[in-house]
């Protein structure tokens, strides 16, 4: 099954320079590690045996593209961490790379695109995964912790067996019959590994996307506004950051008293004290609670 | 001499009653000649100023996710700033959509009007069919603006789809903004981009104060809740082909503690640690402690809670025998429910608490274990 991801590079928060991208390395550590293993077992054994048929994920073969500048020596590192190579393809400086990437996607039809939840360069908003998924019409999961290829139970067919992150603990997991465009969350379990030798062995390729800028998508018209193609960052500002924010909030007439006041109210009272009683009697009102609160998990 | 006004501390009709119960004194406070202390002069005092939208003309949309009924801080954050936004128009009305069920008043939340999506095609994960509902809506009401928090809920990831779809304009994980711009950092924090409002807003926490000193009507929009299927218009090309969507909940002992939804974390006032693992085994319950316990190696240091330690984000949170220092309180701040059993109720963490036993930890536990052992034998 051939997987493609999308790599980027970022500044680094503090020395500004230009790095790879953490997230994106976060994802190339994910499927790496899905090459080389069979099915994470937390996955495997929570799908109820709808993974029996779980495959060595050996058979994913990754590629990776990035749209940017063909020179840029920071790319070479992305080889280090298990890349035989990566495809650049050539953009200009504040380009949009989403046609030309999207037009390679439909060029290399790959059953799996996998890409950072978002860039932690240049703009940095998240969205190029939802317009490529868009363009090239695929399928998309946000936030997964990892992915497999599992044989088909329904058919003959390879399925992918993905989990995206919740909060508080919870997982969602997926089959999906592929072609599938998948970002990979923050709290994807991540091991970089560097190997010198495997950055010299790698390779970076050239490859040529031509894509004329309006492609063959058609967007529907929200009547509001009159635009043609999305403009991410038209008519935006750009500045050196300024750290400072202030926070959103209705200036309010009354007094600082009255505010002291109100809060002071607020969250006066406090809890309920339960002082009174037997030990036995307050365990009994803990448990009673906890059932409550839907959090409590009778042991198995 | 005498033209120098003099407050008399001792005057009848001095200072007011605090909601405590307790009798103040504060400038400009006094209660009117013959009136008497009544608690209830104090909440009449607390009436919020209604804010009362007849007919709107314009629209607002928060779009959000509810769990388990309630919402986060950051989405009241962002009905926040609706209603802020709503509020410098005249006519203009916050219009809420809610993914999932919800228990709690939307009207001291800012909702003038609230449209509750909780039918089977909304759950799980099933974002074409909510962006279609969002579409619809959109359609209906025309907003000025359609506001999301970046949340790991998917609301985010729904802005996302929506702007795409619609070719909207989108300022995505938004920092600051004002009745006019906002502001979101770009170029690994290096930049910063300032732009006129957008269709869509995804906020970052922290863009508002949330503090809604007015209540809202909250009117119920069931007509516009009644979301046509979409059986005429053909499936697009990409619907996903999803076989199979499960949700499950990692084990307590599989979940990093800052995920962890039930807590029990135990303090200098628990001798008996073993005891407090077994418990915490028994009710399914992710293991956290103080500062001090972690540090005599009773805990591990992944257990420590607060401000050195973990910020911990759980709907039950059990402290026992930890007295609520500050550093630990920071880490509990969003927590839900604090139960604290502890044997001195005027200890800070009491104050916190939602719940408090006033007992030894020691004796409660047995006790808690006692009746486990009860319940599981009635059930087997
Ligand atoms: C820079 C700095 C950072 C810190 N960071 C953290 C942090 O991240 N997390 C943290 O937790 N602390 C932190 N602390 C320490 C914090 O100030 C407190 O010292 C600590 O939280 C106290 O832990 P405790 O509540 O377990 O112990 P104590 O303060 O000793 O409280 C014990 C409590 O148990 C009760 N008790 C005693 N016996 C019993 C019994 N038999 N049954 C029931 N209750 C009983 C007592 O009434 C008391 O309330 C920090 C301090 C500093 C200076």
């Amino acid at each position: 099954m051939k997987a493609i991801i999308l790599l980027s590079l970022a500044r680094h928060p503090l020395s500004g320079k230009i790095i790879c991208s953490p997230n994106d390395l976060r994802a190339l550590s994910m499927m790496s590690s899905m090459m080389g293993s069979t099915v994470d077992a937390e996955l495997k054994e929570s799908s109820d045996g709808a993974s029996n048929g779980a495959s060595n994920g050996a058979s994913f073969e990754l590629k990776a593209v990035h749209a940017g500048d063909p020179n840029e020596s920071v790319m070479n590192e992305y080889l280090g961490y298990g890349l035989p190579a990566v495809d650049v393809i050539k953009t200009k400086k504040n380009e949009d790379p989403c046609p030309k990437l999207a037009k390679y996607l439909q060029q290399e039809k790959p059953q799996l695109v996998v890409a950072g939840m978002q860039a932690l360069g240049g703009w940095g908003s998240g969205l190029v995964p939802y317009i490529l998924a868009e363009q090239i019409n695929y399928p998309l999961i946000s936030g997964t912790i990892s992915v497999a290829l599992q044989d088909g139970q329904y058919n003959n067919d390879e399925q992918l067996l993905c989990s995206q992150y919740l909060p508080k603990g919870r997982r969602r997991d997926f089959i999906v019959a592929p072609p599938l465009f998948i970002t990979v969350h923050l709290r994807a379990p991540n091991k970089p590994q560097f190997v010198w030798a495997q950055q010299q062995q790698g390779e970076i390729q050239k490859v040529a996307a031509n894509a004329n800028a309006n492609n063959n998508v058609k967007y529907k018209k929200y009547n509001k506004s009159d635009k043609s193609s999305i403009q991410l960052t038209d008519n935006w500002d750009l500045a050196p950051a300024d750290k400072k924010r202030s926070r959103l909030s209705i200036r309010s007439n009354r007094s600082g008293f009255e505010r002291m006041q109100r809060a002071v109210s607020l969250s006066g009272g406090g809890g309920n004290i339960v002082k009174d009683g037997s030990v036995l009697e307050k365990a009994q009102i803990t448990y009673n609670m906890i059932k409550q609160n839907d959090v409590y998990s009778e042991k198995k | 001499m005498n033209s120098i006004p003099r407050i008399d501390p001792h005057a009848a009709n001095r200072g007011f009653l605090a909601a405590s119960g307790r009798k103040r004194i504060a400038r400009g406070r006094d209660l009117a000649e013959g009136e008497a202390f009544t608690a209830s002069q104090q909440s009449a005092q607390h009436q919020l100023p209604q804010i009362v939208i007849k007919d709107p003309k314009e629209f607002v949309l928060v779009c959000l996710h509810s769990r388990e009924g309630t919402l986060s801080n950051l989405d009241r954050e962002v009905l926040y700033v609706g209603r802020v936004l709503a509020g410098r128009r005249t006519d203009c009305a916050l219009t809420v959509i809610v993914f999932g069920d919800l228990e709690i008043d939307m009207r001291q939340h800012g909702a003038d009007r609230v449209i509750i999506l909780k039918d089977d095609r909304y759950t799980g994960y099933n974002q074409e069919e909510k962006l279609s509902a969002l579409e619809h809506l959109i359609d209906k009401l025309k907003p000025q603006n359609i506001l999301f928090g970046e949340s790991a809920e998917g609301d985010g990831d729904l802005a996302r789809r929506l702007a795409v779809r619609q070719n909207m304009s989108i300022a995505p994980g938004v920092i600051e903004l004002d009745d006019n711009k906002v502001r979101r950092f770009c170029d690994g924090g290096w930049q910063q981009g300032t732009h006129e409002l957008t269709d869509i807003l995804i906020l970052n926490s922290g863009t508002a104060e949330a503090d809604f000193d007015f209540e809202t009507q909250a009117l119920m929009e069931n007509k516009l809740a009644q979301i046509p299927t979409k059986a005429s218009t053909k499936e697009p090309a990409n619907a996903s082909k999803v076989l199979q969507e499960m949700m499950r909940s990692l084990s307590a002992n599989e979940v990093p503690l800052e995920e962890a939804n039930f807590i029990l974390s135990g303090g200098n006032g628990v001798k008996d640690f073993d005891k407090l693992l077994r418990l915490a085994k028994a009710i399914g319950a992710s293991v956290g402690g103080s500062r001090v316990v972690v540090d005599d190696g009773k805990l591990p240091r992944e257990c420590q809670v607060g401000a050195t330690g973990k910020t911990v984000v759980a709907s039950v949170y059990i402290a026992v025998g930890i007295s609520g220092a500050v550093q630990h309180l920071q880490g509990i701040k969003d927590c839900r429910y604090v139960v604290a059993v502890n044997l001195d109720e005027s200890c800070d963490m009491v104050k916190r608490a939602d719940l408090s036993l006033i007992c030894d930890a020691e004796e409660w536990m047995d006790s808690m274990l006692e009746l486990l052992g009860e319940e599981s034998r009635k059930s087997a």
